[in-house]
């Protein structure tokens, strides 16, 4: 699904991802994990088209089509969805409108027909309740007033809503409490599915306590240094990210 | 006084701090210029869906009174008297060839002003009584060369409410208001402005407040083109425990310029004042410029009183967020857009003039975009 | 010189105003008036070139053709410019090794200032002592200056503007004037006409100034304008900060204060120009207090330069100044911090300007403003943003404290903004110290005016912590000195 080949790229001309290669086949779940500065939030940017992260070689393809060519936009109607550490508030447009706007745009660019408001409705009522956020949350701004867990309960919704092929979650799990924690991670295997890959990036193993990763990748310095199985996640959190370091 | 032939009659103080940033140059045209033959005006299009109530119908400063239902609004034959509050709204008291008084009735009246050509002067006295609620409110449309230029001024007594929010959708012209305003105790006043149209706007409101009144001034301007829009806003405190607010949003396109210049005075002896002045604007083009004098003068130590003011452009994190969930960028500025100049109708309760004031907003930022 | 031995003895009376006092040192005064001829006698006296000389009576000529100004939110009684002195020198000029051959009266000044701790060791020749040059100017010539060779040895010019004239005259010329111009306002050109004396640095190319500089403004003799000129011209690379402070003599007249100062930053220079001014505020009527309208302007020039404005602002009868930065070399960076008390009958209104030509240009403007007594305080201030300035960035932040119900606090702040790509900022509060913070401070012991000059202390804080150590230790004690009699 998700595959990306030397990848070379950097903010204001430094680089910071240095050659990145990873293959991430339909229906697995992969974990990034790396140190602070080790170039996690910069990938997650740059595979999401973020102004200013720019891609200096190599390649990145999503089902084959070139994700570095596509706008940020394009690149979420072609199925990527980005959960951000820091979900932005946005006073004066609410969540729903937010959503049913996004969801449309994404299905008119795919050439499909606008979602019906009651679909929609019903559609985010169901996931607002399962991520345990209230329609009264729904309807304020984006993200305003929202805790910390709420933010990233809210990023889980809009996931759900959107389903997305290909789930970038960066640091999704940071600033979670121990429940908020196994509401995230329970929604991500719910929707886990044979035709979706999720790739998580993350500096602590807790989530992956929960959602059981394919395969875990260390990044460090811009590259991956190590890939392993689950098992390789808690050998990082006993020995360290110098201790494993190749 | 005779009407004005030339700008330069008018003896605007242009070198006083209050009229820095104003430029009135597009009503040159209009002094010397006349009315369109308008055959049959109307005030159905500028009404507002699911407001009912009084209509008045102005075109050029006339009352047609054919067109309007005026219900409990008395509109008569203007009297000359002495407005004493500045070359503008001395011509409008000398000039306008009606009195229009509206007094507390409790329902919504619309008054509606057409411009066709020339200069229009309006002499309007909003008068409530003492636990009366007076709700108006005005469209200005037309355009062509034309000035229409208004005295207001309004009186509310004890308890009393009036609320008057005010469209400026005239496609050309210039248009100026000079209203003072005196809120008795516990008075409230509220008003809303989308200033969106005419070459130039200036509104100049002047607001005293006894003890424990409210006063809200807000509005939003957004300007394209050569637009030139100002506002010269003074809230007095002069009693206990009042308050007022000031929120204003402008987007600034093309080579126009939004200004506003708000003071907050706290009288000695006005403690327990709490005054707030929130103004932000947003610049879409490197040739629009945006002014901002958030001014405080407070002669009282017991009060709450603070502004913010921002100038910038839209925020690009949260630009970035709207399109890394599938919205192309020009949907997500949009959104953003009409999300921010929305802070300015916050205020406004009834449900079909927001959404009306919403729409009105939404069509004048796709003009300047 | 019996009337100065009279102003001493009535000075030492009262403790009020615990730093006024008067020197007895002979003065040599120009006559008094101001005509053409004044212009010429300050220039001869200073045996000045010819250059300078045309260049004084240029303005003084400038200066008969403009208006006095028109005075916003002070209210200054008219100013006779034909009473009053324009020259005084002491008259034993002295030309010093050390300080400690320094005229004992003036030595007896500096003890009366309460220099700074730090420079008291210096004046001592205490070892070891933190190195501060100071550049005294007393009255209107500079009397002293100490550490001038270990500054030559790093190739900093630190002198007289009058010694500058003469032996660095193609460096003053080239500056003098770049920055604040002649015509530039009604004090300003008054100054370029008849300034007395000043200051003059220049830091080469690299040079990160060993030491702080300092220099001790005092108006002394009576009935003396006092026209500072200070000129500071930071070169590529370099680094320096100079410190400004001042007091004055209890005076019944009225005096007039107008420098002007100018700095000029180049490529990635740093200049921060920290100044407590506690100039003889007036007795509680406002009588006697010093009139301070100061001209203060700073260019960064260069890319990457920065240019850091901090004052104190506590004394004076009317202040009137606003410290500026023109920041025209790409990200380059303008700071304003200020902290201005005023009690009894004291005005101020100041501020900064910030004008933002260059890209990337980013300011920051911290303002406290104190307000007791029946005294007026007003922050004045511009952020400009030109039409080719990208990425600007200001953020403002002004703040009022009340003290009482009979004084005012007035918060004036334009913002004119050309560039979409702009990000500005301002916010502004009005407060009183609540019964329940000074309830609190009490209850842990503290008298009323402690806890006061503790809360006010705290709300000046932000600004107080960009200053020199020592002069943060003079300056927090001046706001609480400032504040006797406000309370209760």
């Amino acid at each position: 699904m998700l595959k990306i080949e030397d990848l070379h790229a950097g903010v204001e001309g430094t680089e910071i991802i240095k050659g990145l290669s990873l293959d991430l086949p339909a229906g697995e779940v992969h974990a990034i994990m790396g140190p602070n500065g080790s170039g996690k939030s910069t990938l997650s940017y740059v595979l999401s088209g973020r102004d200013g992260y720019e891609a200096t070689a190599g390649s990145v393809t999503l089902d084959g089509e070139d994700l570095l060519s596509m706008e940020a936009h394009e690149r979420a109607a072609a199925g990527l969805f980005l959960g951000l550490q820091y979900p932005v508030e946005i006073p004066g447009v609410s969540n729903v409108n937010f959503l049913r706007t996004a969801l449309n745009a994404q299905r008119k660019l795919r050439g499909e027909d606008e979602i019906s408001a009651a679909d929609f409705l019903r559609e985010t009522r169901k996931e607002a309740e399962a991520f345990d956020l209230s329609m009264d949350h729904m309807k304020r701004g984006v993200n305003v007033g929202f805790s910390g867990g709420e933010k990233k309960r809210n990023e889980m919704i809009q996931m759900a809503v959107l389903k997305p092929r290909l789930a970038l979650l960066d640091e999704t799990d940071s600033g979670l409490d121990i429940d908020a924690l196994r509401v995230v991670a329970d929604g991500i295997n719910r929707m886990r599915s044979p035709d979706r890959s999720f790739l998580l990036i993350t500096h602590y193993q807790r989530l992956l306590d929960y959602v059981k990763p394919d395969k875990v990748h260390v990044l460090q310095d811009g590259r991956i240094t190590r890939t392993g199985g689950p098992e390789l996640a808690a050998e990082l959190e006993r020995e360290g990210y110098v201790g494993i370091a190749a | 006084m005779t009407l004005p032939q030339r700008l330069d009659e008018l003896n605007l103080p242009r070198r006083h701090e209050d009229w820095r940033w104003t430029d009135l140059s597009a009503a040159e045209a209009a002094l010397s210029a006349s009315p369109a033959n308008d055959a049959a005006p109307d005030a159905t299009p500028y009404l507002i869906d699911g407001i009912e109530g009084p209509v008045l119908l102005f075109v050029d400063g006339k009352y047609v009174e054919a067109a309007s239902r005026p219900g409990p609004v008395r509109v008569e034959k203007g009297v000359a008297h002495d407005a004493g509050n500045g070359p503008l709204a001395e011509i409008a008291a000398q000039h306008s060839l009606h009195k229009i008084s509206l007094s507390g009735s409790g329902q919504r009246v619309q008054i509606v002003h057409i411009a066709t050509g020339g200069q229009a002067h309006l002499d309007l006295q909003y008068v409530v009584a003492a636990g009366e609620t007076a709700r108006v409110v005005e469209t200005y449309a037309g355009g062509g060369e034309s000035w229409v230029n208004l005295a207001l001024s309004a009186s509310v007594a004890e308890r009393g409410r009036l609320r008057r929010a005010v469209r400026i959708l005239q496609d050309a012209g210039a248009w100026t208001e000079t209203v003072n305003g005196h809120l008795a105790a516990d008075a409230h006043y509220g008003s809303v402005s989308l200033i969106g149209a005419a070459a130039a706007v200036r509104s100049e409101y002047d607001f005293v407040l006894g003890d424990r009144a409210h006063a809200q001034v807000d509005g939003t301007m957004v300007a394209g083109a050569r637009q030139h829009f100002d506002i010269v806003g003074r809230i007095r405190h002069q009693g206990v425990g009042g308050s007022s607010g000031q929120t204003w949003r402008s987007v600034v396109a093309g080579r126009a310029q939004a200004s506003f210049a708000g003071r907050i005075e706290v009288a000695r002896g006005a403690r327990q004042t709490d005054a707030n002045e929130d103004v932000k604007a947003i610049l879409l083009d490197r040739t629009a410029t945006a002014n901002a004098k958030p001014e405080l003068e407070i002669f009282a130590d017991d009060v709450k009183c603070a502004h913010g003011a921002t100038v910038g452009e839209l925020d690009k994190r949260a630009l970035f967020y709207m399109e890394s969930r599938g919205l192309p960028p020009e949907r997500a500025r949009q959104l953003l857009t009409e999300a921010f100049v929305a802070d300015a109708f916050e205020a406004v309760e009834n449900a079909d003039l927001r959404a009306a004031l919403g729409e009105d907003a939404r069509r004048l930022l796709e003009r300047v975009r | 010189m019996a009337a100065n031995a009279e102003a001493l003895a009535l000075a030492e009376e009262s403790s009020k105003y615990k730093w006024g006092f008067t020197s007895d040192v002979e003065s040599e005064l120009s006559p008094k008036g101001l005509d053409e001829n004044t212009v010429r006698y300050i220039s001869m006296k200073k045996g000045e070139p010819e250059w300078m000389l045309d260049w004084r009576l240029k303005a003084f000529r400038l200066w008969q053709t403009m208006e006095h100004p028109d005075w916003s939110k002070l209210n200054v009684p008219p100013i006779d410019y034909q009473d009053a002195y324009y020259y005084a020198e002491p008259k034993k000029k002295p030309t010093l090794e050390s300080l400690d051959d320094l005229d004992p009266a003036i030595r007896e000044t500096y003890e009366k200032l309460g220099i700074p701790i730090e420079e008291q060791k210096v004046l001592a020749n205490v070892e070891g002592a933190r190195k501060v040059a100071v550049d005294a100017v007393f009255d209107s010539v500079s009397v002293a200056t100490t550490f001038r060779e270990e500054l030559t040895k790093a190739g900093v010019i630190f002198m007289s503007i009058s010694e500058a004239i003469r032996e660095h005259p193609e460096l003053v010329r080239k500056w003098l004037g770049a920055v604040v111009p002649q015509r530039d306002n009604f004090f300003a050109t008054l100054n370029s006409a008849v300034f007395s004396d000043g200051t003059f640095v220049y830091i080469p190319e690299g040079v990160r100034c060993p030491m702080e500089l300092s220099t001790y403004f005092r108006i002394n003799a009576e009935n003396t304008g006092q026209f500072e000129r200070t000129l500071i011209v930071a070169d590529k690379g370099s680094y320096v900060s100079y410190l400004e402070g001042c007091t004055a003599p209890q005076r019944d007249e009225n005096q007039l204060h107008a420098a002007v100062v100018e700095l000029v930053a180049l490529d990635d220079a740093e200049i921060k120009y920290s100044t407590v001014q506690n100039w003889y505020p007036g007795d509680e009527n406002g009588m006697g207090g010093i009139y301070n309208f100061v001209t203060k302007r700073g260019h960064c020039r260069g890319a990457r330069s920065k240019i850091s404005w901090t004052q104190v602002e506590t004394g004076s009868a009317v202040t009137w100044k606003y410290p500026s930065c023109v920041l025209a070399g790409e990200d380059s960076v303008g700071e304003f911090y200020s902290v201005a008390l005023t009690n009894n009958a004291q005005q101020a209104d100041t501020g900064t300007k910030m004008i933002h030509l260059g890209k990337n240009t980013r300011s920051t403007i911290i303002s406290k403003g104190i307000s007791a007594g029946r005294s007026d305080n007003t922050y004045r201030g511009l952020v400009r943003v030109g039409p080719s300035a990208e990425n600007v960035r200001n953020f403002t932040q002004c703040d009022s404290l009340l003290l009482g119900d009979k004084c005012g606090a007035h918060t004036v702040p334009y913002i004119e903004v050309k560039n979409p790509s702009a990000q500005i900022e301002h916010e502004a509060t009005t407060s009183k110290i609540s019964d329940d913070q000074l309830f609190y401070a009490m209850s842990r012991g503290l008298d009323e005016e402690e806890a006061v000059a503790l809360i006010v202390n705290g709300f000046a804080r932000e600004v107080l912590q960009q200053l020199p150590m020592e002069f943060a230790v003079e300056a927090q004690k001046l706001l609480g000195i400032s504040l006797e009699g406000a309370v209760g």
